[in-house]
């Protein structure tokens, strides 16, 4: 139940143990993607609580999926 | 268009004719104009002088109310046997909305004289008039009420999602908010009265959003709550999914 510590300080890309709120911090490339498929993740005081497997499941989406479309992001960023 | 002739066992059906004999009935309907309305026309507008009393035989009609900033409010709609304009007739007024023909219609109307002369010979009108007005205003009771309770949940929401962004606690089953916080402050923090309070969390609470102890109060569901704050749509899935085991 409990998400393990978030370890994107140094990873690479999001994981899907990433608290999302540390995810919009390190990647605010991913922004975009939240607000495209309307998640009010973006300034949401819950986002430092609940994992990015965890938000996905709440809006109905495939976790997979997601990342994938964050990690397009953040690569389209540079 | 050839003129129509009411059937009087459509007018039964009305709750303003209930209960009269069929001799009263006969002269409802030889009192009342019957016509066809062509989908799209305005059968009255708004600020119009209230000079019929409607009822739809067939079809349907939205009644529509413009504000003073122009915004459009669809105020009920109106199904076969229903009447409509009536209460604007009563109290000798003006029409407060539009009647919009959604579709092809067949609606009935009689003139306010008339209606006063038949509400005098048969008080039986009257008094199904009084039973329909009565209850539309109870409906538009409990729709102010949820409005304003709509309003209380969300600043409750969104004081609990405040707390836990300043003192929440990730626990196993959800989001603690770490120090001792009485239903009382609840209130006080939204400006609404314990009672509202303790009726709202416990809403939730049989819900499985939130679960509180006396001081205590965990987020066990954290979306569903921003959900409530945010007046966000509701989520697509079912309240309760068992999550898959990975």
């Amino acid at each position: 139940m409990i998400a393990p510590p978030s370890p994107c300080a140094t990873a690479a890309l999001p994981s899907s143990s990433d608290f999302v709120e540390d995810v919009l911090e390190r990647w605010p490339s991913t922004i975009p993607v939240f607000l495209k498929h309307r998640m009010a993740c973006p300034g949401c005081p819950m986002a430092r609580f609940q994992t990015v497997a965890e938000v996905a499941d709440d809006y109905g989406l495939d976790t997979d999926a997601l990342l994938d479309e964050f990690a397009r992001a953040i690569a389209a960023a540079g | 268009m050839t003129p129509l002739a009411p059937d009087p066992a459509t007018l039964r059906g009305l709750r303003l004719f209930s209960g009269l004999d069929a001799a009263a009935l006969a002269e409802i309907v030889r009192s009342a104009h019957t016509r066809r309305i062509e989908k799209g026309t305005t059968i009255f507008s708004q600020g119009d002088r209230a000079g019929l009393c409607h009822a739809l035989i067939d079809g349907r009609v939205k009644i529509v109310q413009t504000g003073a900033d122009g915004q459009q409010l669809v105020v009920r709609y109106i199904g076969a046997g229903e009447m409509f304009g009536t209460a604007a007739v009563f109290s000798g007024g003006i029409y407060p909305a539009d009647a919009l023909a959604m579709v092809d219609c067949v609606g009935v109307h009689w003139t306010a004289a008339t209606m006063g002369e038949l509400m005098e010979r048969y008080p039986r009108i009257a008094l199904n008039a009084l039973d329909i007005v009565g209850r539309r205003l109870q409906e538009v009771q409990t729709r102010l009420r949820e409005l304003s309770t709509e309003r209380v949940e969300r600043r409750v929401a969104h004081a609990l999602l405040r707390l836990a962004r300043q003192a929440g606690r990730r626990v196993g089953s959800g989001i603690e908010i770490d120090f001792p916080l009485s239903r009382q402050d609840i209130a006080e923090m939204t400006g609404t009265t314990l009672h509202t309070v303790s009726r709202i969390l416990s809403g939730w609470e049989g819900q499985g959003i939130v679960e509180g102890g006396r001081q205590q109060v965990t987020i066990r569901q954290p979306h569903a709550l921003v959900v409530i704050a945010e007046d966000l749509p509701k989520p697509a899935k079912p309240e309760v999914t068992p999550k898959p085991e990975k």
